[in-house]
């Protein structure tokens, strides 16, 4: 196996000073553009990419990549402080991540993060090396019906996500696979939902729903709350800010496991990487001993679907590199960013650029420890923000908002739509519905649909199509087992209601 | 601090983009809509484009992918765009002629809304078919179609995009049958043939070119007059003995109607400056794209002309 | 497991019933296609019923759960919800209208103006911030953004009128 000369050629590379260097400061920039609340990664990086037009070729992509570790890495902190996320896996890692904040754990849960995304790396890193060229032959055995299952699976597991009834995350699901159908269809050009107004044509933008949902809509609740809010300890000493040897215990295999979940699912562009944290979340509140703390600041909560995101951000590159296809919109600007860089993806790429195709994977691994080493320091300053009085905080989270969803197409239409989508984000928590769920449905919903009506094609018709195909086989089967596997879960937990909740111990 | 070493730096890098030029515009960053995918020939065709313009205009231009519908989402919401210079589109066969003739729900006027900036490339149809379906040349693949009409799929960038129509005119041009299946972009529908999802494609040079290179799938002839530079061993349509298939794909730049005279003049400048570099003509050229350089004018007068053209073979297929 | 109360759960179907029966409403009017092409109303048309369906399973749930469950059977089933009390209206309003005035003001009155008056008029959503108070925020918070924003990252936004 040539693994350790391919890491060779990369490390030679990633290691020499000037590429450590942009490494370093594309992973600071985006840490702190990350973190501002509006800003997901993917403004962060088109923000930061022109910055990148002015370094070397090799050093220009490892300092975008150092960018874009950098940003989820403040997507994420956003996430767990404030509630703030800006992607649909930033908005896992925010169910157990802000309660956590909320009982003064900030810092575990902050390193929690990149420790789980260290590790996710450093597998997903060997993974890349190698198995690349098989792995990409692999991913073209996915046709439409096999990722019409496989997101039917994700879906599946993202509403098995939430607390309470299984019906009401399959709900949540629908409706965001309802709310991904507004605007103009694909094929024959038909305004869905439109309701006869151009701004929906292009349907609704993702970034506006889950600011609204998620970031506004907590806004609205905390200050409803008003004197009853809950307060954060934030008078914490060092010993308080990083995890404890059980949570580090406790993160271990829900790390690993998610980061297999991740490394897969990479490499199948556009559905799988979305997924990921999902169905790393999904799978860790089944077979987790802490299950019944899922929800309620579990550390395996935050643990489980970083491994799962930063493994899958790595093996994506797969599929982008090796078939030009992009895996999400980060990675088609990455291809852009490849392209103006006068590097053209395909099948040649690792054979005619190796310095270059597996330098870029290994300052991936290089951008992962600096994110490593630059956490404590960091810790501690955004841990600081927790300590802001509310009264002021909460005014320039909303301007932080305003200018970060403005910024996205100058639009002021988007505004008004942020604003009403925070007030339904608030009738959502005050109705008890989660809203991580519809995220997943809202992304999806192209390309299930795309894919669903490619499928009947190619069987002319027939249905039967999805349980013919093997892997599209294995993936419905997998569903139906995850579902059932809850359905009796809650019927258990339904015939003995007097159990107390520390039975599970 | 470390908010201020940001600040800094990233001011840095702003001010080293953005040395005002001598008139006012550009000033800032310039958004170029690319309404298809990422990925794509029209995306890298384009965002050769975009960075050439960058650095003769010294503002960054920041590609916007808006696909959907054959490239009618992204045209409509860039004809709506503010007609200041500061938002300008790829404008293509598909998006400025096919599409207009093969869309109903197509609300913009090809001609009249937009201010044309010139043209950057052009690029063949190259077909394509996955070579576990053991077809040598383009009459083996005919034959084989007679003897099961409608049993191949062929795929194509959408509905209603030049790729699907590439394929209609071959079908109508052979008398056979194949079920179409749209892809989001020309990348997908390469992936789907590798995948054999589909067996046939009428691919864009640019979007197959590496993968016929890499022998994963197979090239059977080019829709253009001439052999293409970058495989000079695929025959023609003509050659192959599809008699008057023609089928290749342009792409340029235009903005919204309104845009002011002097500012198009300013991109149209860039553009044909881009277009005469002999880096960009060898990066285009790398992609499977000829680099071919018109005034506003000229190019206005060839969506007018090709309208009436595709508008007769589209005619003609109904 | 189940921890919601079955009000809050029969109020939620009630939404997602009326938004799924909303959906179908509407998607009639959309092209169901075959079942070899599916039309673009397809999609739309089943996730309407799932959504109406899912509704109605989770409402017949928490009927069922009020029913068996001692803690709930004497309750009344359909609870409207508390009228929000004033400061819950004050804060929201303040917020809503901080936003909406950003929406109306960021085009013509540039990002310093607008961000100013989103704050002033959101900070009031708590009662006990001083007037002076808002004030002072309404100046530091749109100087610290314009800062960050468009001297910082350097986004081409115009920050004055």
């Amino acid at each position: 196996m040539d693994l350790f000369a391919n890491l060779a050629i990369g490390f030679d590379v990633a290691l020499s000073p000037s590429a450590m260097l942009y490494c370093l400061i594309g992973v600071t920039l985006g840490t702190f553009i990350g973190v501002l609340p509006g800003i997901g990664p993917l403004a962060a990086i088109g923000v930061l990419l022109p910055i990148t037009f002015h370094a070397p070729q090799t050093e220009a992509i490892i300092m975008l990549a150092g960018i874009y570790y950098g940003t989820m890495y403040g997507g994420s902190t956003v996430a767990i402080l404030l509630n703030l996320p800006g992607t649909a896996a930033s908005a896992v890692v925010a169910i157990d991540g802000h309660q956590m904040a909320k009982q003064g754990r900030a810092g575990p849960a902050l390193v929690m993060t990149t420790l789980s995304s260290f590790m996710g790396g450093c597998v997903a890193i060997i993974v890349v090396a190698g198995f690349a060229p098989p792995l990409a032959q692999f991913a073209l055995r996915f046709q439409s019906p096999e990722y019409f299952s496989l997101m039917i699976m994700g879906l599946l597991a993202a509403a098995v996500l939430v607390q309470g009834p299984f019906l009401k995350g399959i709900a949540m699901v629908v409706l965001g696979l309802l709310i991904g159908t507004v605007g103009q269809e694909t094929i024959s050009g038909l305004p869905r939902f439109t309701f006869d107004t151009l701004y929906l044509y292009d349907g609704l933008s993702f970034v506006v729903v889950v600011i609204g949902l998620f970031g506004l809509a907590e806004v609205l609740r905390n200050l409803a709350l008003g004197a009853d809010r809950e307060k954060v300890d934030t008078r914490v000493g060092w010993r308080e800010l990083v995890p404890t040897k059980r949570d580090m215990k406790d993160s271990f295999m829900p790390t690993a496991r998610g980061t297999g979940i991740g490394a897969f699912l990479g490499i199948l562009p556009g559905a799988g990487p979305a997924i990921a944290s999902f169905v790393a979340y999904a799978l860790e509140k089944r077979v987790s001993r802490n299950r019944r703390n899922f929800g309620k600041g579990a550390i395996e909560g935050i643990a489980a679907p970083e491994g799962a995101n930063n493994a899958a951000a790595q093996t994506s590159f797969i599929p982008t590199l090796s078939l030009g296809i992009p895996g999400d919109a980060i990675m088609a600007i990455m291809l852009g960013a490849l392209m103006i860089h006068g590097l053209t993806p395909g099948p040649q790429i690792i054979q005619n650029n190796p310095e270059f195709f597996w330098g870029l994977i290994a300052s991936f691994w290089i951008g992962n420890l600096f994110l490593l080493l630059l956490n404590l320091p960091f810790v501690g300053l955004w841990i600081k923000i927790l300590s802001i009085p509310y009264s002021i905080l909460f005014p320039a989270i909303l301007s932080f908002i305003a200018i970060g969803i403005y910024s996205l197409y100058r639009e002021p239409l988007d505004i008004f739509m942020v604003t009403g989508i925070g007030l339904v984000g608030y009738l959502f928590i005050k109705l008890r519905c989660e809203a991580a769920p519809l995220l997943l449905g809202l992304i999806l919903s192209p390309l299930l649909e795309e894919n669903l009506r490619r499928s009947m094609l190619v069987s002319r018709g027939d249905p039967m199509i999805f349980l013919e195909r093997p892997i599209s086989l294995i993936f419905l089967i997998l569903a139906v087992l995850g579902v059932g596997a809850v359905l009796l879960g809650s019927w258990r937990a339904s015939r003995k209601p007097q159990t107390e909740e520390g039975s599970a111990k | 601090m470390t908010i201020r070493t940001l600040s800094g730096a990233a001011l840095a890098a702003t001010m080293l983009a953005a040395v005002p030029a001598a008139a006012d515009f550009p000033d800032r960053e310039i958004t170029m809509v690319v309404p298809f995918g990422a990925g794509g020939s029209t995306d890298i065709v384009g965002r050769i484009a975009a960075q050439a313009l960058s650095e003769r205009l010294d503002v960054p231009v920041v590609v916007e992918n808006r696909g959907g519908a054959g490239g009618t989402v992204g045209t409509q919401a860039a004809a709506g765009m503010d007609a200041d210079g500061y938002a300008i589109t790829v404008a293509t066969t598909s998006t400025h002629v096919v599409g207009p003739l093969t869309n109903a729900s197509v609300r913009y006027d090809p001609v009249e809304d937009f201010a044309h900036i010139g043209m950057i490339a052009e690029t063949p149809y190259v077909l394509v078919v996955n070579p576990d379906l053991g077809v040598s040349d383009v009459s083996e693949l005919i034959a084989m179609l007679e003897e099961a009409p409608g049993d191949l799929n062929f795929g194509s960038a959408g509905q209603g995009s030049t790729t699907h129509l590439a394929g209609l005119m071959f079908l109508a041009a052979t008398g056979t049958e194949m079920e179409h299946i749209p892809y989001g972009s020309n990348a997908e529908a390469t992936t789907a043939l590798m995948g054999n999802e589909v067996q046939v494609l009428f691919g864009s040079m640019p979007a197959v070119l590496s993968q016929i290179q890499a022998e994963s799938i197979d090239a059977l002839a080019v829709g253009t007059v001439n052999r293409s530079p970058e495989l000079p061993d695929v025959p023609t349509m003509q050659e192959a003995g599809v008699e008057g298939y023609r089928a290749s794909l342009w792409l340029g730049l235009a903005a919204p109607a309104g845009t002011p005279d002097d500012v198009i003049a300013t991109l149209s400048d860039a553009l044909a400056d881009s277009v005469g570099d002999a880096d960009v003509a060898a990066q285009l050229a790398s992609n499977g794209a000829e680099a071919l350089a018109m005034t506003p004018e000229e190019f206005r007068t060839l969506i007018s002309e090709e309208l009436v053209t595709y508008g007769d073979i589209v005619a003609a297929m109904d | 497991m189940n921890s919601d109360d079955p009000q809050t759960d029969l109020l939620a179907a009630a939404m997602f019933v009326a938004i799924g029966a909303g959906a179908i409403w509407i998607a009639l009017d959309y092209p169901l296609g075959s079942m070899r092409r599916l039309g673009p109303g397809a999609l739309p048309m089943v996730l309407g019923v799932l959504l109406l369906a899912s509704g109605a399973g989770l409402a017949l749930q928490a009927i069922l759960r009020a029913q068996m469950d001692p803690q709930w059977r004497d309750q009344p089933l359909l609870k409207l919800p508390k009228l929000p009390s004033v400061h819950v209206v004050r804060s929201t309003l303040c917020v809503v209208a901080g936003l909406g005035l950003f929406g109306l003001l960021v085009r013509p009155a540039g990002l310093f103006l607008a961000t100013a008056t989103l704050v002033l008029v959101s900070s009031r959503a708590e009662a006990g911030t001083p007037i002076i108070g808002s004030l002072a925020l309404a100046v530091i918070i749109p100087a610290a953004c314009v800062g960050i924003f468009v001297y910082g990252i350097g986004l081409p936004f115009r920050v004055w009128p």
